[in-house]
């Protein structure tokens, strides 16, 4: 009995260690230093990298979720630089070769792996877990390092066989981990932008600007419009500057007399404000600049060069625009030289009349809406050359002869909202006018042709229509003079000819020189060969332009025996007669044509 | 044993040993269910799986599934084929159940899953759209530790991350409709796919971010033997994406050290790319609210070649417009551009400073480098349009160049002023420029889609100074001008797209020019039109004054890529300057008329002239009409009041000139040449009467010293000595109805009819000078019976042969008839001649002859034989 008894005991113990073996051996074959890996970066807030030989070392630290460098000085840190780490270590290959405790039975030490006091140790902590690697030397293979690993959970010492690029990642190159830039708020996102230098006797000189949606303008030292795409490229400049050096240092910082601070750069977005204070470095190293956030005790050096972008804002970042007229707004424009006066002005209809006047006659006609807007698109895109006085004060006038102008132009809105602008010569160079803006009282230097371009021609602007707008064509004739030929379009018949010749106008008015029997163009004799007649519903009323040949690609004259007005035909014009008079040259036998 | 007694010793056993056997046999069924495993038969496999998916449109098959008693289970394979043959396969598969939480009833009973070679595809298609080395699991702490590696495409992904398993359980609350699931993924996959074969990666790693509690650290890497050329390459990548759970805002941050995107003719490689990016989710939609892209350099190669300094592109988007910002600071580039797109327009602001010495970019054609922009100064300055009337131009815009050159086309000053419409048409309304020896002023066209361009220019145009804006067509149109200083006034429409298809390109234009040349033709006052379109180069013109007068007329080329076999079309009216303008219709024409010298003609020609390839060699088409107001010279020889019409047909060439004039003689012809076949052959018929003797030998001699006429004969070592012999003004009457081929003469056969009327025909150099041969015989004749004054000669020419059989001199008091041959190839000559005397002459002289040497009696012919210039003269003695 007893012996069954010692029987039954033993064969309990001998199953109940099987059982415990089995389970052991799943325990231990579950541990996978990947997923404790995975499971300590995934809530990491701590890497430190220690090289003792070098005596360097490098901590990082998660604060919430922004990361930053800590020692040895402190920064935000480079998050992709960061990820790189993060990930090119838990897709390592890991392969465990001996645990410490039995390398003394294997007769090794941890030195015939290259692992000492000395190693380069990278640590990694988050969720009260941490992982330590030991890089030792480089396995016989190649390719591969030996890594002592300590993982805090496991409680053991065990050493892999690792990717030698585990080396590289351990290797410490500070700005690498660091951001660059000192100026952390994103362009888009800046709303407030100010420079203040200091001078030697207390005074502050100071720039400012705010955004305004995706306007710009000056608030200090004057109220006016800033170019907002030179604030932005100021700005991209800014924010580009990279950092060469940090220097952690609380004594280099703390001689740094004060009154070397003598620039600040104040930057507002996401409604906080950081200021940036920069002073001339202290010691030899000439070319550079310190500076210093208001949000950081670590200070950064700058190339010298940065401070170049940090003057004369007021001049650079000033917006050069000097017209702004939309012939939306614009009632009245008028150019005034000596007695004669051209004015630009909208009828009741809202179409724009030109009139030209001396001091007996007045001319008024319907002028072209296209050429009005063109005219106010060049003058739109003069830009000031330099600004002369601003605001205007006494005695600027007449320096810059003001007092007598070339020109004058009135510019009023729907509003009547009134400018006057005066045009005069103070340079030789012939391009260049200077220009007195009441309103915004400033005298600047132009550069553009106004000599040219505020000459009037009245007829440039005339309506190029040349059938009235009541006219509806019901037939057209094209009819060459020596052949007798004509080809006859008729309405209704979905002829794209007759559409566009329907629309008969000018591209420009050439002079008011019309014969009978041609034309005097720039001294050669145009004689007239075409007719081209127009018929409208009531058959008795014909409107007949004569037309020249063909001149070039652009150039075919016209001209209108009623008002005597000699014309250039516009392209589409010129090509659709151009194409029925080859149709009707191929088909000689053809003398009516009927499309 | 006695039974009883082992009962009682059993039922007596105390209760310790009745527990041991217990524990006993407990522990041998925890070995057992631990480690042994049972077969599930397939059928209930099989119905056990259908029953888990329970989707009546998916077929789901499953082998070797096998479970343990310890919660292990594994199988085989797994096969699930939905309708539309997207189907997923599972290889091998192990899942481990926790039997405790699968006790308790908890969600996600599982302490590890091992998926291996899944393959997600198409029946339809060959390869898989995804494929997964492997997938492992293990559940821990509430979080899944995921190991995943797979592949799409050409490229692989390694993922390791953790995933919290609350994630699953909101996954399981939504209703899951596996049909669709496998449908929508299968075309998500396809996409994800085809997109993916466009991309070529190294060493790219993504970390992805969801609120903190889930993240995956995933590498993606092109397999080394991927070898298609990719769309994009991206080496060295990390990207960073942060997002909560619910994904209302993703930020993306990332790095890229080499990217390169590739399209044909073009790589753009871009160095150092640092991104962020911002997307938000707005009603349910995904919307980039905020991108900025900076790029440290970058390199063009391809017809684009050179690089690009730092340059930045920032994306900004909020409820007043989207912008794209375009900013730039480099020596070469000074630039801050936004394009800013609001509810109903599109405009662009800014500016864009280019100094371009200091850029390059070079731009390659034909196997041609030329640099994209060079010299001093090219300004953009782009403005809000407030003169816009129509709406449809928001944006205007200057453009002022100084000492800039475009594609190395001379050194110019250039102010345009344009606007650019809402889909980025541009319209330059002005534009002034002064480039090499042209100074124009126009406007321009452009819009997008496709990319058609008109220019419209006029002024002083010299067109070559924009050769290399334009492909060959327009340098080949120009090669043959040459303009003078005097450079014309032009006036241009050129239409076309940029890089579309050959010959899309249409131009029209007119030339007014006081000086011009064309292929050496130099020209006064002239109105040329040009006008190219896709079918041919027309040139032409009205009128055309030269030295000569004035012609009118065209020439069309064919554009090459219509490959048409015409290789030049023509027409002229008026007075053609022949000598001035041989080389105007080409190489072959000047060729053909290398030995026709005239100053001028009148000429109504027209006519096409074909390729010159071996099936149409010598093949043209043209009517000429023409009529010379003075003398030509053909071959050196002066024909004068000539008129005729040559009219070539495909390889028949026909003529008819029914009058002209050489040496005062009236002649005709009429021709037929027939190129057709291995050899040309011309047949014709010509004549010339009473042309004057005198001058027709002087035209000779002077055309024999301009180097025509001159045969194998001509080049003995004893050229001939000139004559100095002065002929009378005799005439020459010659008739001839030949044929032949044309390169070879003493092949020709045919008749003809010379008659020469001279008063001392037998002093000319006739048969080695007639009276000379006679008079060496010592034939005593009466003075002047060897005195001729008429030549009839009707022959028959044979190849090599002219045959006479009825030559007859004839003289006042003698006539000498012959027959015989001349060679013309050997040069030499046979004859028999008959000389009598004409008129009854008195016996006596007979008699005298006979007295004058035994057997001159017998003598009735004369042998002449031998080279014609210097014959031999023997008697032939009667044998009776």
């Amino acid at each position: 009995m007893k012996k069954t008894k010692t029987f039954l005991l033993l064969a309990n113990i001998i199953l109940g260690f099987a059982i415990y073996l089995s389970w052991d051996s799943n325990q231990s074959k579950s541990y996978s230093l990947s997923d404790s890996l995975v499971s300590v970066l995934a809530n990491m807030n701590s890497i430190e990298f220690l090289a003792q030989e070098a005596n360097n070392s490098l901590k990082l630290n998660r604060k919430e979720n922004s990361w930053a460098v800590v020692d040895p000085y402190n920064w935000p840190a480079n998050t992709l630089t960061l990820s790189n780490f993060q990930t090119k270590l838990v897709h390592f290959e890991y392969t465990p070769l001996h645990e410490i405790e039995n390398l003394q039975g294997r007769g090794e030490i941890l030195e015939d792996y290259g692992i000492n006091q000395n190693s380069k140790k990278i640590s990694i902590s988050g969720n009260n877990h941490n992982i330590n690697f030991w890089i030792g030397s480089k396995t016989r293979d190649g390719g591969s390092v030996y890594c002592l690993v300590l993982d805090s959970k496991v409680q053991r010492k065990t050493i892999f066989k690792i990717d030698e690029e585990i080396d590289k990642l351990s290797n410490i190159k500070f700005l690498d981990w660091t951001v660059r830039n000192f100026i952390k708020t994103p362009l888009y996102a800046i709303e407030k932008l100010s420079i203040s230098f200091s001078r030697e006797n207390n005074q502050t000189n100071t720039t400012s600007l705010i955004r305004n949606n995706q306007d710009w303008s000056f608030t200090i030292p004057f109220q006016g419009n800033a170019d907002p795409e030179k604030v932005m490229l100021q700005l991209n400049s800014l924010l580009s500057a990279n950092i060469t050096s940090f220097n952690s240092s609380n004594d280099y910082l703390n001689n740094i007399p004060k009154k070397n601070w003598t620039t600040e750069l104040v930057i507002t977005g996401f409604d906080q404000t950081e200021s940036f204070q920069f002073a001339p470095r202290l010691n030899s190293e000439e070319g550079k600049v310190i500076g210093k956030s208001s949000n950081h005790e670590t200070t950064f050096i700058l190339d010298a060069d940065f401070m170049n972008n940090l003057n004369d804002w007021s001049t650079k970042l000033r917006s050069r625009t000097i017209f702004d007229l939309s012939p939306q707004e614009v009632d009245l424009f008028e150019i005034s030289q000596g007695k004669e006066t051209v004015q630009f002005t909208k009828s009741e209809n809202n179409r724009w009349q030109v009139t030209e006047s001396n001091m007996t006659n007045s001319y008024t006609m319907l002028a072209d809406n296209e050429e009005i807007s063109s005219f106010f698109r060049v003058l739109n895109s003069s830009s000031v050359e330099q600004f002369l006085a601003a605001p205007i004060g006494e005695g600027d006038a007449i320096k810059f002869k003001m007092d007598d102008p070339i020109f004058r132009v009135t510019v009023s809105d729907q509003n009547l909202n009134r400018n006057i602008f005066l045009f005069n010569r103070t340079t030789n160079e012939n391009k260049l006018w200077t220009i007195m803006d009441t309103n915004q009282s400033l005298i600047c230097l132009v550069k553009q042709d106004f000599g040219n371009l505020l000459k009037i021609n009245p007829l440039k602007f005339k309506s190029k229509v040349l059938l009235s707008d009541d006219y509806s064509v019901q037939q057209i004739l094209l009819s060459e003079n020596e052949h007798n030929k004509t080809i006859e379009l008729n309405k209704g018949l979905e002829s794209s000819s007759f559409r566009i010749l329907s629309t008969m106008q000018a591209h420009s008015f050439i002079s008011n020189n019309f014969l009978e029997d041609g034309t005097w163009v720039e001294g050669d004799w145009v004689p007239w060969k075409y007719q081209l007649s127009y018929r409208n519903e009531s058959n008795s009323n014909w409107v007949r332009f004569k037309l020249s040949e063909r001149k070039g690609a652009t150039t075919w004259y016209g001209g209108d025996p009623v008002s005597e007005l000699v014309f250039n035909l516009p392209i589409a014009i010129i090509e659709e007669i151009s194409q029925l008079v080859s149709l009707s040259k191929n088909d000689k036998s053809l003398q009516k044509k009927k499309l | 044993m006695n039974p009883k007694q082992a009962y009682c010793s059993l039922k007596s056993s105390s209760f310790g040993t009745k527990f041991i056997t217990l524990f006993l046999f407990l522990q041998v069924a925890i070995l057992l269910f631990k480690n042994v495993s049972v077969t599930i038969p397939h059928y209930f496999a099989n119905s056990l799986i259908s029953e888990l998916i329970f989707h009546s449109d998916v077929d789901a098959e499953i082998s070797k599934l096998k479970v343990s008693f310890g919660g292990k289970i594994s199988f085989d394979k797994i096969k699930i084929e939905d309708s539309s043959g997207i189907s997923l396969k599972i290889k091998r598969g192990n899942l481990e159940l926790n039997i405790i939480d699968l006790l308790n009833s908890s969600f996600l009973p599982l302490n590890s899953i091992e998926l291996n070679e899944i393959e997600v595809g198409s029946v339809h298609e060959e390869t898989n759209f995804l494929e997964f080395k492997f997938i492992k699991s293990n559940f821990r702490n509430d979080s899944a530790y995921l190991n995943i590696q797979s592949s799409i495409a050409h490229n692989s992904i390694g993922a390791r991350g953790i995933l919290p398993l609350s994630y699953f359980k909101d996954s399981k609350s939504k209703e899951f409709n596996l049909s669709n699931f496998l449908k929508e993924s299968g075309i998500l996959l396809k996409n994800v796919h085809g997109k993916s074969l466009e991309f070529s990666l190294e060493n790219c790693i993504i970390v992805s971010n969801i609120s903190d509690s889930s993240k995956f650290f995933l590498t993606i890497e092109s397999n080394a033997e991927y070898q298609l050329p990719s769309k994009y390459r991206i080496k060295d990548s990390v990207i960073n994406l942060d997002t909560d759970q619910s994904l209302s805002r993703i930020l993306i941050k990332g790095k890229t050290d080499e990217s390169q995107f590739i399209i044909p003719n073009q790589s753009f490689s871009v160095f150092n790319i640092t991104n962020e990016l911002v997307i938000e989710k707005f009603n349910q939609a995904f919307q980039i609210s905020y991108n900025d892209c900076s790029v440290k350099s970058s390199t063009l190669t391809g017809k684009l070649t050179g690089s690009l300094r730092p340059f930045k592109l920032v994306y900004n988007s909020d409820n007043l417009c989207n912008t794209i910002r375009f900013i730039s600071t480099t020596k070469a580039i000074n630039s801050s551009l936004t394009y800013c797109s609001e509810k109903n327009q599109n405009f662009i602001q800014g500016f864009i400073k280019i100094k371009p010495n200091h850029l390059k970019l070079d731009f390659v054609r034909e196997e041609e480098n030329y640099n994209v922009f060079s010299g001093e100064t090219l300004n953009f300055t782009f403005n809000k349009n407030t003169a816009n009337i129509s709406g449809k131009y928001p944006t205007s815009f200057k453009v002022n160049a100084k000492g800039f050159s475009a594609l190395e086309a001379p050194i110019g000053d250039f102010e345009f002023m344009g606007e650019i419409g809402n889909d980025l048409s541009v319209e330059i309304k002005t534009a002034r420029g002064k480039l090499g020896k042209s100074v124009v002023e126009g406007s321009y066209s452009q819009s997008w889609n496709p990319h058609a361009y008109e220019f419209r220019l006029k002024g002083s145009c010299h067109p070559p100074d924009i050769n290399n804006w334009f492909n060959n067509w327009w340098k080949s149109i120009w090669s043959d001008f040459s303009f003078s200083e005097n450079i014309p006034m032009g006036d241009f429409k050129i239409s076309g797209i940029w890089g579309g298809k050959p010959g899309n390109s249409n131009t029209y234009g007119i030339i007014d020019s006081k000086e011009l040349s064309y292929k050496g033709f130099k020209t006064g006052n002239s109105k040329v039109k040009i006008k190219v379109d896709q079918n041919s180069t027309l040139i032409i013109s009205d009128s055309i004054s030269h030295s000569q007068g004035k012609i009118s007329g065209y020439l069309e080329f064919p554009r090459k890529l219509k490959k048409s076999p015409i290789q030049l079309k023509f027409f002229l009216d008026g007075i053609y300057p022949l000598n001035e303008a041989r080389s105007i219709f080409g190489k072959k024409f000047e060729e053909s008329i290398t030995d026709i010298n005239a100053s001028s003609m009148r000429c109504n020609a027209v006519g096409e002239v074909f390729n010159q390839t071996p099936d149409q060699k010598n093949k043209s088409n043209f009517s000429l009409q023409f009529q010379t107001q003075e003398p030509i010279f053909y071959k050196g020889i002066m024909v004068s009041d000539s008129e005729g019409q040559i009219k070539k047909n495909d390889l028949l060439t026909s003529g008819s000139l029914p009058r002209f004039k050489i040496a005062d003689g009236s002649g005709q012809m009429n021709f037929e040449l027939d190129s057709n076949g291995s050899e040309e052959t011309i047949k014709f018929n010509f004549s010339l009467k009473k042309a004057n003797n005198r001058l027709i030998v002087e035209q000779f001699i002077k055309a024999k010293e301009k180097g025509f006429f001159t045969d194998h004969t001509d080049k003995d070592q004893n050229p001939e000595p000139k004559s100095t012999f002065k002929v009378d003004s005799g005439s020459l009457t010659i008739s001839l109805q030949a044929q032949g081929p044309l390169n070879n003469p003493l092949q020709f056969e045919g008749t003809g009819m010379m008659q020469l009327e001279e008063t001392k025909l037998g002093q000319i150099n006739l048969l080695g000078g007639l009276s000379k041969g006679l008079s060496n015989l010592k034939i005593p004749l009466p003075t002047g019976a060897l005195s001729f004054n008429e030549l009839i000669l009707p022959f028959e020419l044979n190849n090599e042969s002219i045959i006479f059989d009825k030559l007859t001199l004839n003289g006042p008091l003698s006539k000498i008839t012959a027959d015989g041959n001349l060679n013309l190839g050997t040069g030499t000559l046979d004859m028999i001649a008959k000389l009598n005397l004409v008129g009854n002459l008195p016996l006596p002289l007979i008699k005298n002859l006979v007295q004058f040497a035994d057997p001159l009696s017998r003598m009735t012919e004369l042998k002449i034989t031998g080279d014609y210039k210097n014959p031999k003269w023997e008697i032939l003695l009667s044998t009776q």
